[in-house]
């Protein structure tokens, strides 16, 4: 059965970027929006705030980018982990990440391994922009729209 | 310093110097962040009385309150501090957005602008680093174009700005700070201070942290708070409806104030209300201050009509009171214009709504000519009239413009012919915000003794109105029985408003919403005392934060007190004291002079301080550790003593 993954919803994102502060409390014991393993981006004159978060891919540009086998996938959670004792700091991960959900932080690569299977942006969306659900069919299409639509937001940002 | 970011920036406009001092810990214990220790600075920088708000000796403070940047839910308020140009006294304005946490990550608590520049300048403040850049270029932009070309000049898209519009370049008095664009820090006019010292911009850029002193314990009570407050029946329909949300039901008991305080209902309320906004589907997205589990802001769009194209955050519950119910507007769409126009011209619209209600009723009696208006034709609900005025406001435009501009009071005074007695402002000067304080009795109290004149934004006593379970709880555990959860009655409410009067000074100083506290009631001062204490390591219970809180609004009075306010100040506008509410339920009330001093007299007890003059007394202040302020107050002969 497929695991549970982060689903966003651009619509139901009101920017707040509580999730960003969660990330980092979470995984760093701190507060701080670039410790953060995901992203808000904004364009503010018009209030749009679009999340980007490690999408867990399939066939993962990153796994397949790194020269020393440092991210695998975790058998239980299907999440693409870094070992950061095999970590080269390279960087090799953060170019190959078509959405940019790498960073690096003190020279490594610093990415989302959804908290070991609960993760902490989801629990503090009050609004529900980011659920952590089972992937239905039905939502595979809502999915695809959604990142239709947050590729297209993003043009107007960047 | 744990949940701090610890520093304090400074930058000398006249002389062009920039240094930062640490945050002391004392001050966090006395004042807690934000809107205290911003009093407390106001305090000591200004120092003595009768400086000319606009002149270079005023200063501008900005403060990011104490849980700012963390995950503690709707605390990323910003507070900022000076004396105000409308009143002359004691001026504070919060505004929510993202700028205050950005601060914090830059490696800043607060920042004080002294002195007046030559020319226009910016500030560009990153990770530690500050720089004054030339703004001749931006000079006379909007606050849309202004945020759009600093980001673009600092090369960091991520950066947040707080800016003016032209109005406050043109000290219009009652100007906003806008911060990513629609967050405005408006009442009493902030920006006409920011604009006398030339200062278009503060962008800021912080990729830093801020560490808590127990992240583990603090991170398990914030997201307990989080989910309470996203239960609470008063989150769900402020995230649902916005603050507009409202309207139908304060209309339903004849307290929406229309047609400049003349009358309480609307025959048609229904353009005005956030529902409208959503079935209509001017309701693109609902927007998120810092960290907020609310989300009551609103962002909306006009696709047709003459007004197409239109875009802008907005309209909340004030703006849709004052420019369209007390304007006579009742067009969703041209209030959305002249709602886009006053955050880009950087307007405070709870203001300009009220004066230019003042200036349709001067129109209507005769007291306003053709040619005082310049021609135009300022009748109640000529939104063309509306539209143009706020422009004419904001360029202090022809006759109109420049009369308006100046505020109710001034162009009352100027117009003469009695037109003082339908504007609705009080002793202090401040145009009072959209709520029938003839109808509601804590709310009357609470406005009039409001240090920078009469509005909800220091002490919100919502919950008078029993209009949910948690509100009823609360006035119940405040006066011993339910029963007194009811507007009319003007027993009990000095206990209300001064238990809200802390509750709320905490509130702003943390940086949480006052939404969170003291419409929906989740963050409490309980919890707001051990996420303190977990975030900063600084030992904290109910009552101390509470009596940190009390602290903080009698350094706010204090320094009415040094100006020479008394309590003669404290006082309503002259039509709510004197003209009854025209129907409804509350048909006849209003806040007579008996009323407001009977409760006054208590308030002042409550407070230790002097009923006649309303002066804290030298035994309240020693006991609130306020020694150095009653020294002060000894000084100018305004210290009065219960011996």
């Amino acid at each position: 059965m497929e695991k549970p993954i982060l689903l966003l919803d651009l619509d139901l994102c009101t920017g707040c970027r509580a999730c960003m502060v969660a990330c980092s409390l979470a995984k760093e014991k701190t507060s701080s929006l670039s410790l953060s393993r995901l992203r808000v981006l904004k364009n503010e004159p018009v209030c749009l705030a679009v999340p980007v978060i490690c999408e867990q891919c399939a066939k993962a540009p990153c796994e397949n980018a790194c020269p020393v086998g440092a991210i695998t996938r975790n058998p239980d959670t299907q999440a693409l982990t870094v070992d950061r004792e095999k970590c080269i700091g390279c960087k090799e991960c953060v170019w190959a990440c078509p959405f940019g959900a790498i960073t690096v932080r003190e020279g490594l690569a610093v990415k989302c391994d959804l908290c070991d299977g609960d993760p902490e942006c989801s629990k503090v969306c009050t609004p529900g922009a980011i659920k952590f659900e089972r992937l239905k069919p039905f939502d595979l299409e809502r999915r695809m729209r959604s990142l239709e639509r947050r590729v297209k937001a993003l043009t107007t940002i960047l | 310093m744990y949940a701090f970011a610890g520093k304090i920036l400074h930058v000398n406009l006249t002389k062009r110097r920039v240094w930062s001092e640490s945050l002391k810990r004392s001050l966090a214990e006395k004042f807690l962040g934000a809107r205290g220790i911003n009093a407390a600075l106001l305090w000591r920088l200004i120092g003595r009385s009768g400086i000319d708000p606009l002149g270079p000796e005023n200063v501008l403070i900005f403060g990011a309150g104490a849980l700012t940047g963390t995950v503690a839910p709707s605390s990323g308020r910003t507070t900022v501090t000076c004396k105000g140009p409308t009143t002359n006294l004691y001026l504070k304005s919060n505004m929510g957005g993202h700028w205050g946490a950005e601060l914090k990550f830059a490696g800043y608590d607060h920042l004080v602008l002294y002195g007046v520049s030559k020319s226009p300048i910016y500030l560009w403040i990153q990770d530690g680093s500050v720089e004054i850049r030339d703004a001749s270029h931006l000079w006379g932009l909007d606050v849309r174009e202004t945020d759009r070309l600093v980001k673009e000049e600092v090369e960091e898209k991520d950066s947040k700005v707080a800016c003016i519009g032209p109005a406050g370049e043109n000290l219009v008095k009652f100007s906003a700070i806008m911060s990513s664009v629609y967050h405005a820090a408006a009442r009493g006019g902030p920006g006409a201070v920011m604009g006398s010292k030339k200062v278009k911009a503060i962008a800021v850029r912080g990729t830093g942290e801020i560490q808590l002193w127990n992240p583990e314990a603090f991170r398990e009570l914030a997201l307990a708070v989080r989910i309470e407050l996203a239960k609470d029946s008063g989150s769900k329909s402020l995230y649902d409806y916005g603050t507009s949300g409202s309207l139908g039901y304060i209309n339903s008991l004849h307290a929406l104030p229309n047609r400049n305080f003349r009358y309480g209902h609307l025959e048609n309320v229904d353009p005005l209300t956030g529902q409208n906004l959503v079935e209509k589907g001017y309701l693109v997205r609902r927007v998120g201050c810092f960290s907020c589990t609310t989300s009551c802001h609103r962002f909306v769009e006009v696709k047709d009509g003459p007004y197409a194209g239109t875009y802008t955050g907005g309209p909340e519950y004030e703006t849709f009171c004052a420019l369209g119910a007390q304007t006579l507007v009742l067009d969703t769409e041209a209030v959305i214009k002249a709602n886009e126009l006053c955050n880009i011209l950087g307007l405070d619209t709870i203001s300009t709504g009220g004066v230019i209600a003042w200036a349709m009723e001067s129109y209507e009696r005769g007291v306003l000519t053709k040619d005082d208006t310049d021609g135009l034709n300022l009748t109640f609900g000529n939104a063309e009239a509306l539209i143009e005025t706020v422009k004419r406001i904001a360029y202090r435009e022809g006759r109109l413009g420049s009369l308006l501009a100046e505020g109710v009071r001034a162009a009352a005074e100027a117009v003469g012919k009695e037109s003082w007695k339908w504007a609705i402002c009080n002793s202090k000067g401040l145009e009072q915000s959209n709520v029938e304080t003839r109808s509601a009795k804590a709310y009357a109290l609470a406005f009039a003794v409001n240090p920078r004149g009469p509005d909800h934004l220091h002490t919100e006593t919502f919950a008078e109105f029993g209009a949910s379970p948690e509100a009823v709880e609360l006035i119940k555990r405040l006066t011993g029985d339910e029963k007194w959860a009811e507007p009319y009655y003007t027993e009990y409410r000095p206990e209300i408003v001064r238990w809200h009067e802390d509750c709320y000074a905490v509130t702003d100083s943390l940086g949480f919403c006052a939404f969170a506290s003291t419409a929906a009631y989740a963050v409490n001062p309980k919890n707001m005392a051990e996420m303190f204490r977990l975030a900063t390591g600084i030992p904290m219970d109910e009552e101390k934060i509470m009596l940190a809180g009390r602290r903080i609004v009698t350094v706010e009075k204090c320094f009415n007190v040094r100006e020479g306010a008394d309590r003669r100040h404290d006082d309503l506008p002259w039509r709510l004291m004197n003209e009854p509410a025209a129907s409804g339920p509350a048909k006849g009330m209003m806040n007579s002079r008996e009323e407001l001093d009977s409760m006054l007299d208590r308030y002042y007890s409550l407070h230790g301080w002097e009923i006649r003059t309303s002066w804290p007394y030298k035994e309240t202040l020693e006991m609130l550790e306020l020694t150095d302020v009653a020294d002060e107050l000894r000084r100018v002969g305004r210290l009065p003593s219960r011996k």
